[in-house]
């Protein structure tokens, strides 16, 4: 084929082509609300939320799941231009440096004796475990928005694109989830956001190729 | 005729506001371009290297709405050029045709001596992923590739609805996409 005539049926597909930062951002939302939704109906939420967010450690799972998942996000959109040139860990430090604080506090305010307790929790897999579920829908809508990108990483996009599903997930799952620690978070909570990160990681690397 | 950065960049504003004409100026300038880049770069025989700036094209039009206007358009030329040329090394790893990426003398040689070829350049891979598109896609694509037809006058003449044309078309040039980024050598 002529360079010149494939020019010229370029030009004739002339759909306006909707940025990636559009349908990223509607799809994080979209499915955020879905996972919701879907989560209340079957799973609940946690009987005293109303007050259990006057805790402050409480707060803390939001917030932290919150910025995770906007930090994900920003780089992920980031990620998806040819020409990008950003670090992913000038957008992960304030979301570890929050963690950090948290921690820091949580154990400068609790007795040594009840550390480990409070790093299990109770039944500590089964909060992972819903977790990533409760993230499988907002990682794969994230995914699905992202193919309209050209990241130069695949790989690393996907990962973005996962953490930023896995933070979604965590932050709905924060709404039933009895284990109130900040150790239980940072190791559990964080462990979901890794596994996220990876399944991202992986399926990216296929479908983010372009 | 070259044309600088900043007309680039207004080409391909305009040609997103919708004007056919500004966008294909717009696509045979980043031909000129993304030509001479990988040809440095690589310093590739003619036919392997078209195919590489066919679908350098191809990437740019379909992932055109990841330039983002208030940045510079050539590092995002460049960027979609490198990728896709890397993408083929990886490829083809045909050796001898691969030179350093550092320039060589003899590189810089060839350059100098050669002036823009007359020839109308032709690439391969596409045509023969064009034959492999089903066939409504191929009329498609194939019929817009046509001097002077356009969308409405193809669409009268396949008998088909416009926007069912553009869909066809879209559809067409996305799977090109991934049939050229499939080739094995």
């Amino acid at each position: 084929m002529k360079t010149d005539d494939l020019v010229r049926a370029l030009a004739a597909d002339s759909r306006r082509a909707a940025p990636p930062r559009t349908l990223v951002v509607r799809a994080a939302l979209a499915s955020g609300a879905i996972a919701c939704l879907a989560f209340v109906a079957l799973v609940g939420v946690r009987p005293d939320l109303l007050s259990a967010l006057a805790d402050p450690r409480v707060a803390f799972k939001f917030a932290f799941a919150g910025s995770a998942a906007i930090a994900a996000v920003a780089y992920a959109l980031r990620a998806s231009r040819p020409d990008d040139r950003s670090s992913p860990l000038v957008f992960a430090l304030p979301v570890m440096a929050l963690l950090a604080v948290g921690v820091a506090l949580e154990l400068s305010l609790t007795p040594k004796v009840i550390w480990p307790s409070a790093a299990v929790g109770t039944a500590p897999f089964r909060c992972l475990a819903l977790i990533v579920a409760v993230a499988l829908v907002p990682i794969a809508a994230l995914l699905q928005a992202m193919r309209s990108g050209a990241p130069r990483h695949p790989t690393l996009a996907g990962a973005a694109a996962g953490l930023g599903g896995g933070a979604i997930g965590a932050a709905v799952f924060a709404l039933y989830c009895p284990n109130d620690s900040v150790l239980f978070v940072a190791i559990w909570y964080g462990l979901g956001l890794v596994i996220a990160g990876a399944l991202g990681a992986a399926v990216g690397a296929r479908r983010l190729a372009w | 005729m070259p044309i600088s950065e900043a007309d680039l960049a207004a080409a391909l504003l305009k040609g997103r506001r919708g004007d056919e004409a500004a966008y294909a100026t717009a696509l045979f300038e980043i031909a000129r371009l993304v030509r001479s880049r990988v040809r440095r770069r690589l310093g590739w025989a003619t036919n392997d290297l078209e195919d590489v700036v066919q679908e350098v094209l191809l990437s740019v039009h379909l992932k055109r709405a990841t330039w983002d206007e208030a940045r510079p358009v050539l590092p995002w030329v460049n960027a979609i050029a490198d990728h896709k040329a890397i993408d083929a090394l990886r490829r083809r790893g045909r050796e001898g045709r691969l030179v350093a990426s550092s320039v060589t003398v003899e590189a810089v040689a060839e350059l100098v001596a050669s002036p823009e070829p007359e020839w109308d350049p032709v690439g391969l891979d596409l045509e023969r992923a064009l034959a492999a598109l089903p066939q409504r896609e191929q009329e498609v694509v194939r019929g817009l590739t046509m001097q002077g037809r356009t969308v409405r006058e193809l669409a009268s003449a396949l008998g088909m609805k416009e926007g069912t044309l553009r869909v066809a078309l879209h559809r067409g040039l996305k799977r090109l996409a991934l049939a050229a980024r499939r080739e094995l050598s």
